[in-house]
């Protein structure tokens, strides 16, 4: 499991790692969104140097990305194929039974595949530069206008910092349980799809159990502790919006505008 | 002053036949460090979560503070008391070592510069200022412990409720917690409730109180309790080294005093003693 790259976080000191989590989030959620309206060479180029610039900037070498990218690769392969194979129209280069290649197959496998991989690194860059609890308290400060029409906001965030911080005590529990189902004979990985379901079942129940216990014990610390509803409370975690964060923030309206200005009006 | 008066005090769980806590009566004073002991089962943690209203008595008083113990006072009253469990991951609540410090004062709605402060203050007096960033899963039993007595200390309770805190510890880390609380004790005036096994524990408190079966049996200083020597393992509690070594003495038919030595005691016995000559 330690070998999965995405999604991870890799602590460093660059310009993106000090960026302030809300930026990084909008910037991110901006970016995919632009993405959809570009459609030739021009605009994904604009957006390639957006996203290569953001990968000098994270100090993280581009080998350590292309690795994040490895456990989707097939699936990649998968959706270029149908994409080449299955695609209609424009001029045909090769055709077996229903099976053909056309021109504009391989136009949209190539804008699919782009998409794909522009998405997963933007997307990377945001899990590889920033941890997980800056993206809690991102999320929490983003979603605070909701405030205004009830939705529990602060309850939301709890719940994401609680879940976050118990996500390595949870893995931990379930490497503990397989041990000991193991030297207790049962074998994991082995024999067919109904075997390997039936072995999950030793370390599902003890697992959910634990977890209810645990729920319990928290909420009671909790309590004990004077903890009575998410509203009213202070924060001791605070995210501070600096010039490095504004300034990313009018370079990427600038490269992004013009990819959406490319398509519309040029 | 008594800061703690509980008056007949009743209470039984809903799937169980018998009383968890049955008619129980008992004072603290102010300041003082008294341990509830008792064995598996005997009602002890009932007693503690009693006390802080995390569950609510069938019948009888809890008065805290002079303030009696009802569903409108309750958070004034667990503003008054800190707790620590057991299990040292289940009462981590914040992300990092700080924030979890700073939970109970996020609570109170303390205003995050007096936060900082004190976050610090509390982590430089449990020893683990060092630690301030680490996150729960790098951290060891014993330190997660002293991570919750820091947040305790943040908030500067009258009293401090120990439920089983250090069972879960080697010895060492065991003492280290243990000593850190002694300390907290004489700078702030603190009443210490701990409910324990440990013998080390109830010895270092002024008063045990016994609890068997939701009952209240008795409540005396340490060295009353430990002249009841093999009757202890039926408390709960193991026998003190000082007994074990005067049984083990008395079975070679060596004249051994009476009453209660501490280790101390005992070896300022033996130097006298004619074993020596």
């Amino acid at each position: 499991m330690n070998k999965v790259m995405f999604g991870r976080f890799i602590p460093g000191h660059s310009w993106v790692h000090r960026m302030d989590p809300r930026a990084k989030l909008v910037l991110c959620f901006l970016y995919i969104a632009v993405i959809f309206f570009a459609n030739d060479f021009w605009t994904y180029l604009v957006m390639t140097v957006l996203l290569l610039a953001s990968v000098v900037a994270s100090a993280i070498p581009l080998r350590v990305y292309i690795h994040g990218l490895m456990p989707l690769f097939w699936l990649m392969i998968f959706t270029v194929l149908i994409q080449v194979f299955f695609g209609a129209g424009g001029h045909v280069y090769w055709q077996w039974g229903w099976l053909s290649v056309t021109q504009n197959g391989l136009n949209s496998a190539g804008v699919i595949l782009m998409r794909f991989v522009l998405i997963i690194l933007i997307s990377t860059i945001l899990t590889f530069t920033t941890e997980p609890l800056e993206i809690a308290d991102g999320i929490e400060s983003l979603l605070s206008p909701l405030r205004k029409v009830h939705f529990p906001v602060a309850t939301l965030a709890l719940m994401l910092s609680l879940a976050l911080r118990f996500v390595p005590t949870l893995m931990d529990e379930a490497e503990k349980i397989m041990n000991a189902q193991r030297s207790r004979g049962v074998d994991f990985g082995e024999g067919g799809l109904r075997q390997r379901i039936r072995t999950i079942v030793p370390i599902l129940i003890p697992l959910f159990v634990n977890a209810f216990n645990r729920a319990i014990e928290i909420s009671t610390a909790m309590e004990a502790r004077g903890y009575q509803d998410g509203e009213n409370r202070t924060k001791y975690r605070q995210l501070k919006w600096r010039r490095l964060d504004s300034w990313s923030l009018v370079i990427y309206m600038v490269g992004l505008s013009s990819v959406v200005a490319l398509r519309y009006f040029i | 002053m008594a800061i703690i008066k509980v008056e007949h005090l009743n209470y039984k769980y809903s799937n169980s036949d018998t009383q968890a806590i049955d008619d129980v009566s008992l004072e603290i004073q102010t300041g003082d460090w008294v341990a509830i002991v008792g064995h598996n089962g005997s009602g002890k943690s009932t007693l503690a979560k009693l006390l802080i209203g995390l569950m609510a008595a069938d019948s009888g008083k809890i008065t805290i503070d002079d303030q009696e113990l009802t569903p409108e006072s309750v958070w004034q009253i667990r503003e008054k008391v800190g707790m620590v469990f057991q299990n040292p991951d289940n009462q981590f609540v914040g992300a990092t070592v700080a924030d979890d410090v700073a939970f109970g004062m996020e609570n109170r709605s303390v205003d995050r510069d007096t936060m900082v402060t004190r976050v610090n203050h509390a982590l430089e007096q449990v020893g683990m200022l060092d630690y301030k960033d680490r996150e729960p899963a790098n951290l060891s039993g014993g330190q997660k412990q002293r991570v919750a007595l820091a947040g305790i200390i943040a908030i500067a309770p009258k009293i401090l409720i120990l439920d089983e805190a250090t069972s879960m510890l080697d010895p060492r880390g065991r003492q280290a917690i243990l000593q850190v609380i002694q300390q907290l004790k004489d700078d702030l005036n603190l009443t210490v409730l701990s409910i324990t096994h440990d013998i080390n524990e109830a010895a270092n408190a002024d008063r045990i109180v016994v609890i068997d079966d939701g009952h209240f049996v008795e409540e005396s200083t340490p060295s009353e309790l430990f002249n009841h020597g093999k009757q202890l393992v039926e408390m709960g509690l193991d026998v003190p080294l000082p007994e074990k070594v005067k049984d083990a003495l008395q079975e070679r038919h060596i004249a051994v005093p009476e009453s209660y030595l501490d280790e101390r005691g005992l070896v300022d016995w033996l130097r006298t003693s004619r074993l020596n000559k």
